[in-house]
């Protein structure tokens, strides 16, 4: 049985480390050499989530227990929640300031700008600019084509690439989906990470029918993806699982 | 949903400031949304008296903060962004609380995010100004002190050490306020009382919280075989079993 003494020993050294791990993190915050956009301090929006108790945090949690700028930012939303619950609305008109100005016009451009407008269904989408991109997005995938992408034996082989385009045809980004197949026996590709980016988004397989045996020509399929999932169905030539079918999603 | 007598009430001409002001938060916001496509200047009504009945919060947050805003972002400044934030984040609102929590949410981290983006602005210090310390623009003696880089060895020992600590840390902190326990009452031997005042806990909470927070980092050290201070300060760390 450890004594008191021993007890009070090891607590105290447990302190100190912690202690030396808080000072580092100060001082390289208060140096510079922790930026904020670094990743090493949680984002507002993950403080936030950390205080409402949104989000399973454990990396969060060891920050902020270290950090003396984020618990002081953490402070902001116990003092905000204070603030909120101080008065509640009632029925009646209160007179209260107008909205600023600037305000309005922050609101107005972005009304104004492409992000407020809502996505065009893919489904409208020209089958002009469709064939742009795929054409696109064959040439690339030829110029980056390396034979093992979809060996059997690789632990990736189950993995597929989407690449993720403008309408210009700039790439934006590649993301990873995993074939899967339901119960139906349907193919499905399920999003890697499970993101809710591409909802109710298209997908378009640009497939080569095997008997026109001609690489210049090719289909396009087109898919809309259902939280993180999208069904590209069973095919009897099971064209869609052929390694060089490509799949892209336009995202603006 | 939207409310569709409200709806159409207002359609008919029936509709008048006082019977938005009879909607619930709820309602307003659902009110907001139905019409953002369709009648932006219904909705642009709704907005202002969602503004009228919390724009004082939206306020409050940013004028009564300890923090510093330089000319060229100014409270008002963010009290803008933060309106122009509610008004492009009512949509994601899930009513699983209170409007006004939501807002503030809002308006917090936006004011989090002038803070930081002001901080990396070298010539600026936000830094909290305690009341009645002197307003100093002077570097601190943290800022001013010389970078001494340590040999490649001790920073590979600084990095087990800090995986180590982090490791600790993630295991003993359950919610936010294990970590500011952990922080200012355990690290920074902030009293309980200012503990209290700062993150609105009482006192009670405040000691067994820490009390609980000092068992499970014995408890920690316990399972990795740590039996004393010399074992965990780098004599012999054994592995977790």
């Amino acid at each position: 049985m450890k004594s008191e003494a021993v007890k009070q020993e090891m607590f105290a050294a447990l302190r100190g480390l912690l202690q030396g791990r808080a000072a580092g993190v100060n001082r390289q915050t208060a140096s510079g050499k922790l930026p904020d956009d670094a990743g090493a301090h949680p984002d507002s929006g993950e403080l936030a989530a950390f205080f409402y108790g949104k989000a399973k945090t454990a990396g969060v949690a060891a920050h902020v227990a270290a950090c003396r700028s984020c618990a002081d930012e953490l402070a902001l939303y116990v003092e905000a929640e204070r603030a909120a619950r101080r008065r509640r609305p009632t029925g009646a008109h209160v007179a209260a300031e107008k909205i600023p100005a600037a305000a309005w016009r922050l609101i107005a451009e972005w009304e104004e700008s492409d992000f407020a407008k809502p996505k065009a269904l893919d489904k409208t989408t020209s089958r002009e600019v469709l064939d742009k991109l795929a054409r696109l997005v064959l040439r690339r995938q030829a110029a980056n084509r390396q034979p093992s992408r979809h060996a059997v034996s690789s632990p990736q082989a189950n993995r597929v690439p989407v690449l993720v385009v403008n309408r210009q045809g700039e790439l934006r980004g590649v993301e990873l989906f995993e074939r899967a197949t339901n119960r139906r026996g349907d193919l499905t590709l399920v999003h890697a990470e499970k993101s809710s980016r591409f909802d109710d988004v298209e997908l378009h397989a640009v497939t080569h029918p095997p008997k026109l045996g001609d690489r210049k020509s090719y289909d396009i399929e087109s898919f809309r993806v259902h939280h993180g999932r999208v069904r590209v169905g069973k095919r009897a030539d099971d064209s869609l699982t052929a390694d060089d079918t490509e799949f892209f999603i336009i995202e603006e | 949903m939207a409310n569709d007598s409200a709806i159409a009430a207002s359609r008919s001409g029936q509709g008048t400031g006082q019977s938005l002001d009879a909607l619930s938060d709820e309602e307003l916001v659902d009110r907001f949304l139905a019409n953002l496509s369709a009648d932006q200047t219904e909705a642009h009504r709704c907005f202002e008296l969602v503004l009228a009945r919390y724009q004082w919060l939206i306020a409050h947050i940013v004028r009564s903060s300890r923090y510093r805003f330089p000319a060229w972002d100014s409270a008002e400044d963010v009290i803008n962004r933060a309106i122009f934030k509610v008004y492009r984040g009512l949509a994601q609102w899930r009513r699983e609380g209170k409007l006004s929590s939501f807002i503030a949410r809002i308006a917090t981290s936006e004011m989090i995010d002038t803070i930081r983006r002001v901080r990396r602005d070298k010539s600026w210090n936000p830094r909290m100004v305690e009341l009645g310390e002197a307003d100093s623009d002077m570097p601190s003696a943290v800022e001013r002190a010389p970078s001494r880089e340590p040999s490649p060895e001790a920073q590979l020992l600084n990095r087990q050490k800090t995986e180590l600590v982090d490791e600790l840390l993630e295991s003993v902190c359950r919610d936010w306020k294990d970590s500011v326990i952990v922080n200012d009452y355990i690290i920074n031997n902030v009293g309980a009382r200012e503990i209290v005042e700062k993150y609105e806990m009482s006192e009670d909470v405040v000691y067994q919280r820490a009390r609980r927070l000092k068992v499970r980092l014995m408890k920690w050290a316990a399972e990795r075989g740590i039996d004393s201070a010399q074992t965990l300060l780098g004599v012999g760390i054994k592995k977790k079993k």
